[in-house]
């Protein structure tokens, strides 16, 4: 854990430290908390990291009883939302007791867990394969490399139970979402869209570009812990074919496959 | 093969099994689910003799046609008008109005008709319906695939488990019928309160004016999501487009093309667009009622006025509930129609 810069919070830079959602909903944006150093994405970055560091912090507190009326917290893109019982609590008491602990957030450096992902590239499950190679004047062979290269990180969950959006795509590989979204992607089908992979956890309309599938769940109601990945977790794809897919997938859904993750 | 069961018949075109909801999981992209109408589930559990989270059926648009095959405790809420029709095997009939409980006998059917009124109701059956729980919730997420049964809207012929009746072991005898005396919590407001924010500095002041001024109709594209909005268009200082960031129940979204879409129970945990306000939470259960065509207008207020309203209307609800009382006999009911909106 590395210590962040100290700032001082009271000083807005243009932008507005907490939004409100109601009387319900408390947004703290660190979209300006950050030094000038470094790219625009490196901070953004960090602010994300930071956004999920405090909720750590208030999830903490919530379970040691020093802040109560906490429904839920939901991590963004540089920002947390923080969903309260207004019978419980207010927005005032919210802020008034996080603001002391945004000038000491550790910045959080992910859940140092990495989990390798096995996928099958191309072919019916990545039917945007062979158009993405002619839009990016690379062989799909050259695309499949460069995204097991890639060292992806979850920045924020959403969308849909297990949904991880992983930022991290070698910059090569950027390209815009498709301009018509599908009305149905099969489920576990892997998308690239800038610097970014989600794999859908299950059928869903969706507009990123489809390079493959992988053959275990993201989302698994029958376990106990139905969701595999979180904010922060490092992950990395690697390249099976259909033969290795058939056998993983039966692994896996009988109990004879595990995920690895170190 | 056990009687804790009721058979959908008909199953109505938009009919799921919601509780309170699921909060506590977004930041795993698990939405928060639950009634939209939280007052009527409340209502309807309390008739019943149930814990305040019980599952129930809610009914939008109506439709549904429901067998028992056990003894049970009956309430539909959501609505001041709105009723069901119980019938037996001889072809028996009662109509029955909402906000009262009555006890269904084994082999007896509850039709709720095409709903006129209003667009959503619930109905609450002593013991709870007991599909599978998840993190601790069987409130049906369609579009998440989670809750309820299989994750989906009910259909017809569906089979849905009913917890044990350990309640009110006395509702076989129809004693434990209670109706509420005072329905002043289904009174319509004026106008829906919303507090401006979380990106309202990316409107234009014309955009924030008009929202206020004007009165917007609810789109036919109406589900659990979200309940989009026909009306003035609401102009952006540049653009749409925000670091994504988390969404509460009521986040009042303007997408690029200036149409504003009340996010509701089923909304995505988070989404990259602008939103210029949020209706606060006491006011939520109104929007579940309004159907498509009904006008909507919005008036501001602020963080601590809409955290008193939620503190008041709590209140409400608790007064509401104490104004159980036994109801009057049946076929005084069935000609009582306290506001006849059909």
């Amino acid at each position: 854990m590395i210590a962040s810069h100290t700032q001082d919070d009271t000083a807005d830079k243009g932008k507005r430290r907490f939004l409100p959602a109601g009387g319900h909903g408390l947004v703290v944006s660190f979209d300006d908390a950050l030094s000038n150093t470094g790219t625009l994405r490196d901070n953004r970055d960090q602010a994300t990291r930071k956004a999920r560091a405090l909720a750590r912090r208030i999830q903490q507190a919530a379970k040691d009883g020093t802040l109560t009326g906490i429904v839920d917290l939901i991590p963004g893109l540089t920002n947390l939302l923080v969903q309260y019982d207004p019978l419980q609590t207010s927005a005032k008491h919210v802020q008034a007791t996080i603001t002391p602990w945004l000038n000491h957030l550790s910045e959080d450096s992910g859940n140092s867990r990495h989990i390798r992902i096995p996928c099958c590239y191309g072919g019916e499950f990545g039917p945007d394969l062979e158009s993405i190679a002619v839009q990016l004047n690379l062989t799909p062979d050259e695309i499949v490399a460069r995204h097991v290269a890639s060292s992806l990180e979850v920045a924020i969950m959403g969308f849909l139970p297990g949904l991880a959006y992983m930022k991290g795509v070698d910059e090569t590989l950027y390209l815009p979402r498709r301009k018509t979204p599908r009305a149905l992607v099969p489920a576990l089908t892997l998308g690239i869209a800038m610097d970014q992979t989600v794999v859908y956890p299950m059928p869903s309309p969706g507009g990123w570009n489809l390079i493959g599938r992988i053959p275990i769940a993201l989302f698994d109601p029958k376990k106990d812990n139905p969701v595999l990945l979180r904010s922060g977790d490092n992950i990395s794809f690697y390249q099976i074919d259909i033969k290795e897919y058939n056998e993983i997938y039966e692994a896996y859904h009988s109990g004879r496959f595990s995920v690895e993750i170190t | 093969m056990t009687d804790d069961i009721i058979t959908m018949i008909a199953s109505g075109p938009y009919t799921t099994v919601q509780d309170r909801g699921r909060a506590g999981h977004q930041a795993v992209g698990v939405p928060e689910s639950g009634a939209l109408d939280q007052v009527a589930l409340r209502l309807g559990n309390a008739l019943v003799g149930n814990a305040p989270d019980m599952a129930g059926l809610e009914i939008c648009l109506g439709g549904v046609k429901i067998g028992f095959h056990s003894p049970r405790l009956v309430a539909l809420t959501g609505s001041v008008a709105a009723t069901m029709v119980i019938s037996d095997q001889s072809g028996g009939e009662v109509t029955v109005y909402a906000n009262r409980s009555i006890n269904v006998q084994a082999g007896q059917t509850i039709h709720i008709n095409r709903l006129s009124g209003t667009n959503t109701v619930f109905l609450a059956i002593s013991g709870g319906i007991g599909t599978p729980s998840l993190y601790g919730s069987r409130a049906t997420s369609p579009n998440a695939m989670i809750g309820g049964l299989e994750g989906r809207l009910l259909k017809d012929g569906d089979v849905l488990p009913l917890c044990p009746d350990m309640v009110r072991p006395d509702a076989a005898m129809g004693s434990a019928d209670r109706m509420l005396s005072d329905l002043t919590i289904y009174d319509a407001p004026a106008s829906i309160r919303v507090v401006f924010g979380p990106q309202d500095d990316r409107f234009t002041d014309q955009a924030k004016s008009v929202f206020l001024s004007s009165t917007y109709q609810v789109s036919p594209l109406l589900n659990r999501m979200g309940m989009r909005l026909d009306g003035p268009l609401l102009e952006h200082c540049d653009n749409a487009d925000i670091a994504s960031d988390g969404i509460v129940n009521g986040s009042v979204q303007v997408p690029g093309d200036g149409k504003p879409i009340i996010l509701l129970a089923d909304h995505q945990t988070t989404g990259g667009y602008t939103k210029i306000a949020t209706v606060i939470q006491s006011d939520l259960p109104v929007l579940a009622r309004r159907k498509p065509g009904d006008p909507i207008t919005f008036t501001a207020i602020s963080v601590e006025e809409a955290e008193q309203a939620a503190r008041d209307h709590e209140a409400h609800l608790c007064r509401t509930i104490k104004s159980m009382v036994a109801p009057p006999p049946m076929n005084a009911i069935a000609s009582r129609n306290p506001v006849d909106e059909n």
